[in-house]
């Protein structure tokens, strides 16, 4: 894999922060709030190559697995290990034309850590006259800059993923260049993916 | 005004001396014209303010204007080299007037007759929309030698520059919105939308008059924002000509050679008046690590003329003629495909115009007058390989544009005329950038009504009716006026429509750019070009369904303009207007598809409503001897509505790109749209004694922050990160005028060196520069 990935447990240090500022409040109050620590992680995930323009483009989508928090082979393209996959700004989910699963996707417009709930409706899948995530500047996930030329992913789009296995997840795209530059102009390296997100693995749409 | 008044140099110390005598009998006004020598001045233009009565001084000086209805009057003189007197007259049913003398220097008002805000000539004070004249005089102190830089010195005009052109911007509205006119008729060649500014040197221009607000009214497509009209030297009196060479330089390369010569002759009937310039720059070059020149090299001439012919004091013809050439050549470099060529570039382009004007006043009511404009742009630019001279890319440009046209005006009472109008315009734009060759027509008729109320209200009220061969019919209304409420107050308040409709280029537009990679297509070419590009597997992916896509709309505003000025005396003046535009349905590019080479393709879509509004004002004083102060500023919103609705939804976010967190955005974030100034500024002071023939100026420009582009990611300005820091921008000058017939001018532009070359290539920096200018005249 020629990609690198990091992991933090971004909302479990606010919780314990939260968790020592209860317990320095526990000599005055004798009514212990016990400190559920219950949130899920953040993966935060850089530079999946996404079919990019610097000779290593394979042609093909990259698929990934977010359960697993990997890219799977090619392959097993036509299996339900994979939920979404990337190629070029194009995005799909693991159903309808795009592949076996029953993977769907909506788009909620709103702040990554503020979506504490999935949906319970409202979710698309990838048929033939359109995909679950539109193609088009400002249709989708990314706004194309027309006097740059430059793609960024719209701030404040969250993707809400029903997986395919039916675990729900929330994703935000954060990069569409390699190594995420701070302003990346038509000569960074286009193509790679980067991302945030969080995958509820016990089937409820606790998002939190 | 007073600028044109002290500054007139070539006519400073000559003495009018006015006699007006009036016969009671026949109700007949009549005098002579002098000068303080008591020489009969011939051929100087007389009428009666306010009617059609009009009439020219013979070679003893001599006028008179038959069969005037009894009444006060105010006779004006107009000299076509200076600036008008006026006269307060009575005419008495079976009275003789007293003889009154008129000593220039005695005069307390000086007329100001533009023509540009109603196609009529009316006194400046008296026209009901925002209007602002910048006399030739002090284009001339100003050391100033083409349109843009003349310009970008005036209150609420902005000079933007894109890669092609040099353009205005006024009231918020990009370079396209303003109609630029050259003695009344529309300038062409807009190849990307902007008129290029620098195509006009400045030393023949008598004065430019601009109106903002929509004018639509009177003249149609693209007079959205306002109107920027360009009015040349007409032929004076006897003999004269002047000779001027200038050399400027600066750091970066900057050269520039301009040779400008005039010569005008005027006897009895007859006049012309002729005009020549040679402008050569060197180019210059603000980023010397590129291989490119920041502005390539460049040569152009300029040939105008302007004959008049009066057939009796009732008709008279003037023909005016231009011709504009320029050429420049450069070396470029760019990398496509892994291949890194080197280019020689080489362009060319010309205009020309032929207008002649044949006017006719059937009777002291009415005022006829026909015109034929025609005029051609054309433009090539050949790109060739350096390593081998084999030819990369060559393409053209040539538009032409004649339109017959007549125009009545009518006046009913002196409270009350109409003007009335109808004309044809034939357009035709042929270019390697186009499919092929295509025409327009365009029938069109105005009316207009003027008429005042207890002589305080005047009203005008207008409309015109556009029938276009592609966009069918239009009906552009203006209401305006204009209260005098005492001496020194007016007020002004109008409100009109104005329309753009798609030009050429948004509709039949099929480029590829050899060096970028993209494609622009227009909204009538773009199904056919798409599918073309698709069957050479051209295309990477579509973007959006292409065979959905609608005919695009004209664009269209509502505009209301309020405003007053205020004259506590003579030599102070104070306006302000406030402005609102509401802009509908504004065409503008969107990508369509993604071509395998990566690069877009664009096409032309109604996408916007954007609203402009704000507020400017100018204050002008002269409260000393020999110096005049001025300042402007404008303060401006521009921003498009629909981003503002999904901002208070909610809908719009900024990612910081440090930490990329996500933050929601508030109204207030919001920086409206790109390449506006919020804040634009400017002061100046002259200095000129005519005595010692001293002259000098001192002039600050200021443009305060603009967005240039999205950085974070919404598409919008909002992130401190995408403003071009705020400027001044200070220019010198001093002349100096020696034994009559010599002036030497010497100055420096920009004196602080202001430049940005990522963001403004169009400011070189700091020049230095000093002319000579040698004339002769002869009565």
């Amino acid at each position: 894999m020629n990609h690198t990935f990091f992991s933090f447990i971004k909302k479990n240090s606010y919780s314990a922060l939260i968790l020592l500022l209860v317990v320095s409040c526990d000599d005055k109050k004798n009514d212990p709030k016990p400190a559920v620590d219950n949130a899920l992680i953040v993966q935060v995930v850089k530079n999946i190559p996404a079919n990019p323009t610097d000779g290593t483009g394979t042609g093909h989508y990259t698929f990934y697995s977010l359960k697993n928090n990997t890219v799977v082979q090619t392959t097993d393209s036509a299996s339900t290990q994979w939920d979404i996959a990337f190629n070029s700004t194009t995005i799909i989910v693991n159903s309808g034309i795009s592949g076996p699963g029953d993977a769907a996707v909506q788009i909620y417009t709103g702040i990554f850590s503020d979506l504490s709930e999935a949906p319970v409706d409202g979710y698309k899948q990838d048929n033939s006259s359109s995909l679950a995530i539109p193609t088009g500047s400002g249709n989708g996930w990314y706004n194309y800059n027309s006097d740059t030329h430059v793609i960024s992913a719209i701030p404040g789009r969250v993707l809400v993923i029903k997986t395919a296995q039916g675990k729900y997840a929330k994703m935000e795209l954060i990069s569409y260049y390699k190594d995420v530059p701070t302003n990346p102009t038509s000569v960074d390296i286009a193509r790679y993916y980067s991302f945030r997100y969080s995958y509820q693995d016990d089937g409820s749409r606790n998002l939190k | 005004m007073y600028n044109q008044y002290l500054n007139r140099g070539w006519i400073i110390g000559l003495c009018w001396l006015i006699t007006a005598v009036c016969f009671g009998q026949n109700n007949r006004l009549q005098g002579r014209i002098f000068t303080e020598d008591s020489i009969p001045l011939s051929n100087i233009s007389l009428k009666l303010k306010g009617t059609s009565y009009q009439t020219i001084s013979d070679s003893n000086g001599s006028f008179s204007f038959p069969n005037i209805p009894p009444g006060k009057y105010k006779l004006i003189a107009a000299d076509p080299s200076s600036e008008s007197l006026v006269l307060p007259v009575e005419v008495k049913e079976g009275q003789n007037s007293p003889i009154i003398f008129l000593v220039k220097q005695a005069v307390k008002e000086t007329e100001e007759v533009v023509i540009t805000a109603t196609r009529t000539e009316k006194d400046v004070a008296d026209v009901p929309t925002p209007i602002k004249v910048i006399p030739g005089t002090q284009i001339r102190q100003m050391g100033s030698l083409r349109l843009n830089e003349v310009l970008q010195e005036q209150t609420g005009l902005a000079v933007v520059s894109d890669a092609h052109d040099t353009g205005i911007q006024m009231q918020g509205f990009n370079p396209d919105y303003t109609m630029i006119l050259l003695n009344g008729e529309p300038v062409i060649g807009r190849t990307a939308g902007t008129l290029d500014l620098t195509r006009f040197a400045v030393g023949n221009i008598k004065k430019i008059e601009i109106v903002k607000g929509p004018s639509s009214s009177l003249y149609g497509s693209e007079a959205l924002a306002g109107i920027i009209n360009i009015i040349t030297e007409k032929p004076k009196e006897g003999f004269s000509t002047q000779l001027k060479q200038r050399y400027s330089t600066g750091n970066r390369g900057y050269n520039v050679f301009d040779l400008t010569g005039d010569v005008s002759y005027r006897y009895k009937k007859a006049g012309i008046y002729f005009f020549a310039n040679r402008y050569q720059s060197m180019g210059y070059d603000l980023q010397p690590e590129t291989p490119e020149k920041t502005v390539p090299p460049f040569n152009n001439y300029t040939l105008q003329t302007r004959i008049n012919y009066d057939f009796s004091s009732k008709t008279n013809l003037v023909v005016n003629a231009r011709y504009f050439s320029e050429t420049s050549n450069g070396n470029t470099s760019f990398s496509e495909d892994n291949i890194t060529y080197k280019i020689y570039q080489k362009g060319s382009q010309y205009d020309w115009n032929l207008n002649p004007v044949f006017t006719h006043r059937c009777s002291p009511r009415l005022k006829q007058t026909i015109r034929y404009y025609a005029t051609q742009y054309y433009t090539n630019s050949e790109m060739t390989n350096l390593a081998d001279g084999s030819l990369y890319d060559k393409s053209f440009f040539n538009q032409t544009f004649n339109r017959p046209e007549t125009q009545v005006d009518y006046l009913w009472t002196e409270n009350q005329q109409t003007t009335a109008g109808t004309g044809v315009n034939f357009e035709s734009v042929n270019s390697t950038r186009y499919t092929e060759g295509k025409k327009f027509y365009n029938i069109y008729g105005y009316l207009q009504h003027d008429f005042t109320l207890f002589k305080r209200l005047s009203i005008i009220a207008g409309a015109r009716l556009d029938d276009h061969s592609v966009y069918g019919k239009r009906i552009s209304p203006k209401l305006s006026s204009l209260l005098k409420v005492n001496k020194w107050l007016s007020l002004k308040a109008s409100a009109g429509e104005g329309f753009k409709a798609p030009d050429f280029r948004q509709l039949y537009l099929n480029f590829s750019n050899p060096v970028a990679g993209y494609s622009v297509f227009g909204s009538e070419e773009v199904k056919q070009q798409v599918a073309l590009l698709q069957q050479k597997g051209q295309i990477s992916q579509i973007l959006m369904d292409i065979n959905s896509l609608q005919s695009i709309r004209a664009e269209y505003s509502t505009a209301y303009n309020l405003g007053f000025v205020v004259t506590p005396h003579k030599r102070i003046q104070w306006s302000v207007n406030f402005f609102y535009n509401d802009i509908k349905d504004l065409i503008e590019t969107g990508a369509v598809a993604i071509k395998s080479n990566g690069q877009s393709v664009y096409t032309y879509f109604n996408q916007s409503n954007v609203f402009t509004r704000g507020l400017e004002t100018d204050l002008s004083l002269k409260l000393l001897k020999n110096f005049s102060f001025s300042a402007g500023y404008q303060y401006l919103e521009a921003k498009n509505k629909k981003v503002l609705d999904d901002i208070e939804a909610g809908k719009y976010f900024a990612r910081n790109p440090v930490t990329l967190e996500t933050t929601k955005l508030t109204k207030a974030d919001y920086g409206g749209l790109f390449n506006r100034s919020k804040h634009m500024a400017n002061a100046r002071l002259f200095y000129m004694n005519p005595k010692t023939g001293w002259g000098g100026n001192i002039r600050c420009i200021y443009r305060g922050r603009y967005g240039f582009g999205d950085l974070n990611g919404n598409n919008i300005l909002d992130d401190g990160s995408e403003y071009v820091k705020g400027y001044f921008l200070w220019n010198l000058s001093l002349s100096k005028k020696i034994y009559k017939r010599f002036t030497v001018q010497g100055g420096i532009d920009n004196l602080f060196d202001y430049t940005n070359p990522v963001y403004i290539t169009s400011i070189p920096g700091r020049i230095y520069y000093l002319s000579l200018q040698i004339e002769f005249a002869k009565k």
